[in-house]
């Protein structure tokens, strides 16, 4: 603060000093003209006049070089004095506006003036509409218990005198004017407020808030120019207070509503879990239900009947089904832990499907199932976890087998629609079918037509491309097949195969080694 | 002692397989079902006089089972068998009069004396 006086006093020198100049160099010419048509009665030279006009600058220099240093001072030395209050309170006025936070422009205002004017004590009081009452928001030299009490009805005999008046109003002087019952009530709700002087802070014509001043430290009571001052600045605080307390219920309602949405989620993640640890235990005990069942069916036998090929038996059931309930958590845990996932790196589309076809194919030959693939030469690279990515594919052919059962096709067509930045894969089989009232449902967790299967494929396989910002749709008829299209963003920058290379930065690692040696 | 009718009813074949060799070692004449729509045809063609029942299984459950057996044959015992423990599921199987509600992962020698017991009231 001292700084920018100090700027504002050279400035101020600076000025005065050119324009004294520009002055007594004119008073200087005007006579230098005078004398040379007119005469003059003294002698007049260059010199006499360069004098003059040096003299005449050096007077006003000096005087406002004397003036500045005597202002410095008192705002250094004397920071309670009248004239440094009322600049730093229009000072203060100006920038009120500007603060939207309400805390902060309270808190600003209570504060400058109980220390500009040395207060025993200072309190703003803003206007509730649900109380009809004016309540304290901030306080200084009050305790927090006597704070927490200063509040004034909306109909308080005080408001109504502040709004006759609407201007500040002292206790001593405002009693006088009033009949004795209504001056013992007002000075009763003077006492209330712990003030002398009440200023109201009005916008639009309504007093939305009050500014309760004590006497000074000192005992001594407002000067009339802090008054003046005073009123400038409450004149000032009305719009803001009013911006503060809009913004205020703003952040309020906007702070509920991001509380209920979030509790929305909560609810739709918890129906979810629930829904998935009904599935858990389910699956999971069924698998439990046979190892513990065989075993125990051996145990009971005793020693009669036991023969190594049924031991053999009963112990291959065990590690099958071990594996299977391994499975169900394994598939489980991608639902569960989102965020451990790998980091996204650039996947091809046509080495990940080749994988996939890789892991299947022995499989499929026993089923006499042919998997044809269409894909475009230069497909874009897609962003996203390599595992994850595995995983959808696998599941959407593994889908695409079970529909089929025996002897049929499944095409894989790979195309790149460059206007919408996508990557579209469809996977179609020459199964049995869906349902159209089905073709939603079947993305539900749990959700089988199968008797030895967990139905979490497809769940998972739509959670993934949730995940990487894609859709995944079924377009089916029962008896011709059905087919999954799914739609992956391409990453921006990349357009094709061969830009993708290019984009590696350190941060993006590059594909695994994926060789394109499978089929 | 002439020996117990006795079907099972679960969709997962294994879980058939492995009851029907426990019971058949103990005298029962055992038969298997893995939906609930050859449940009811057994039940109607061999009249069992104790059930085995899950309760989940795709298309007709055991819950549905239960409420067409209970209201054609009441002398037939049933007992419950589930995987899940929803308290809705259970008290409606209780409501509908299932002899006993057991969860799976299931002690078989629990099962054998449960089902004995049932019997011997017959």
């Amino acid at each position: 603060m001292h700084h920018g006086l100090k700027r504002d006093f050279l400035i101020r020198c600076a000025i005065l000093l050119c324009v004294s100049m520009i002055i007594s160099v004119l008073i200087g010419l005007s006579l230098l003209i005078l004398d040379r048509f007119s005469g003059l009665a003294f002698p007049l030279s260059i010199v006499n006049s360069m004098l003059l006009f040096a003299t005449v600058s050096f007077t006003v220099a000096t005087s406002s070089l004397i003036y500045g240093l005597l202002r410095s001072f008192v705002y250094r030395y004397l920071p309670s004095s009248p004239i440094c209050v009322s600049h730093e309170l229009s000072k203060i006025s100006s920038k009120l506006i500007s603060i939207l936070d309400f805390n902060e422009l309270v808190n600003l205002v209570t504060n400058t003036v109980y220390d500009l004017l040395a207060l025993k004590n200072i309190a703003l009081l803003v206007y509730n509409k649900d109380s009809n009452s004016y309540i304290c928001v901030t306080s200084a030299g009050l305790s927090i218990t006597e704070m927490s009490h200063l509040s004034l009805e909306g109909d308080d005999l005080l408001i109504a005198t502040l709004r006759s008046n609407s201007t500040c109003i002292y206790r001593d002087t405002i009693i006088k004017s009033l009949s004795w019952q209504d001056a013992s009530i007002v000075s009763h709700s003077f006492a209330r407020l712990r003030s002398l002087y009440v200023l109201p802070v009005m916008y639009e014509g309504q007093i939305i808030g009050l500014l309760c001043l004590s006497a000074k430290k000192n005992e001594k009571r407002l000067l009339r120019k802090e008054i003046v001052s005073l009123q400038g600045l409450s004149a000032h605080l009305g719009p803001a207070l009013h911006n503060a307390t809009t913004m205020n219920s703003l952040k309020k309602i906007n702070n509920e509503l991001v509380d209920t949405q979030s509790q929305l989620l909560q609810t739709a993640k918890m129906s979810a879990l629930e829904k998935l640890a009904a599935g858990i235990a389910h699956e999971i005990h069924n698998p439990l239900t046979i190892i513990s069942g065989k075993a125990q069916v051996l145990l009971l036998k005793g020693e009669k009947k036991l023969d190594a090929q049924k031991v053999t038996e009963v112990l291959t059931t065990i590690v099958q089904q071990t594996k299977r309930a391994a499975d169900i958590t394994r598939r489980l845990l991608m639902f569960a832990k989102p965020q451990q996932i790998e980091t996204k790196r650039l996947i091809s589309i046509e080495s990940v499907i080749n994988d996939t076809i890789s892991l299947v194919s022995y499989q499929v030959s026993l089923d006499e199932i042919r998997i044809v693939k269409i894909i475009e030469s230069n497909t874009p690279f897609i962003a996203g976890s390599l595992l994850e990515v595995r995983e959808l594919f696998l599941n959407l052919i593994l889908n695409s087998i079970q529909a089929i059962g025996t002897q049929g096709v499944i095409t894989i067509v790979v195309k790149h629609i460059e206007k919408d930045g996508l990557v579209k894969i469809s996977i179609a089989d020459t199964g049995k079918g869906i349902p159209k009232e089905k073709t939603v449902d079947i993305f539900d967790p749990f959700y089988t037509t199968k008797v030895d299967c967990v139905g979490l494929g497809l769940f998972v396989s739509q959670q993934i491309v949730n995940r990487m910002g894609g859709a995944i749709k079924v377009d089916s008829a029962p008896g011709t097949g059905s087919v999954f299209n799914v739609l992956l963003p391409v990453p921006l920058r990349i357009t094709s195969r061969h830009s993708g290379e290019s984009v590696h930065s350190p941060d993006q690692r590059v594909p695994l080694q994926e060789n394109n040696s499978t089929k | 002692m002439p020996m117990s009718k006795m079907l099972i009813v679960d969709d997962e074949r294994e879980i058939c397989d492995f009851l029907k060799e426990f019971f058949s070692d103990r005298e029962f004449d055992v038969s298997t079902a893995s939906s609930g729509e050859e449940a009811l045809h057994k039940i109607a063609s061999e009249n069992p006089k104790i059930l085995l029942l899950d309760v989940t299984m795709p298309g007709i459950d055991g819950i549905d089972v239960l409420r067409e057996v209970k209201e054609r044959y009441p002398y037939i015992k049933v007992i419950m068998v589930t995987a899940v423990e929803t308290p809705d599921k259970m008290e409606e199987a209780l409501r509908l009069g299932a002899d006993n509600y057991i969860t799976k992962p299931l002690s078989l020698e629990y099962l054998e004396k449960d089902v004995r017991e049932k019997i011997a009231k017959l």
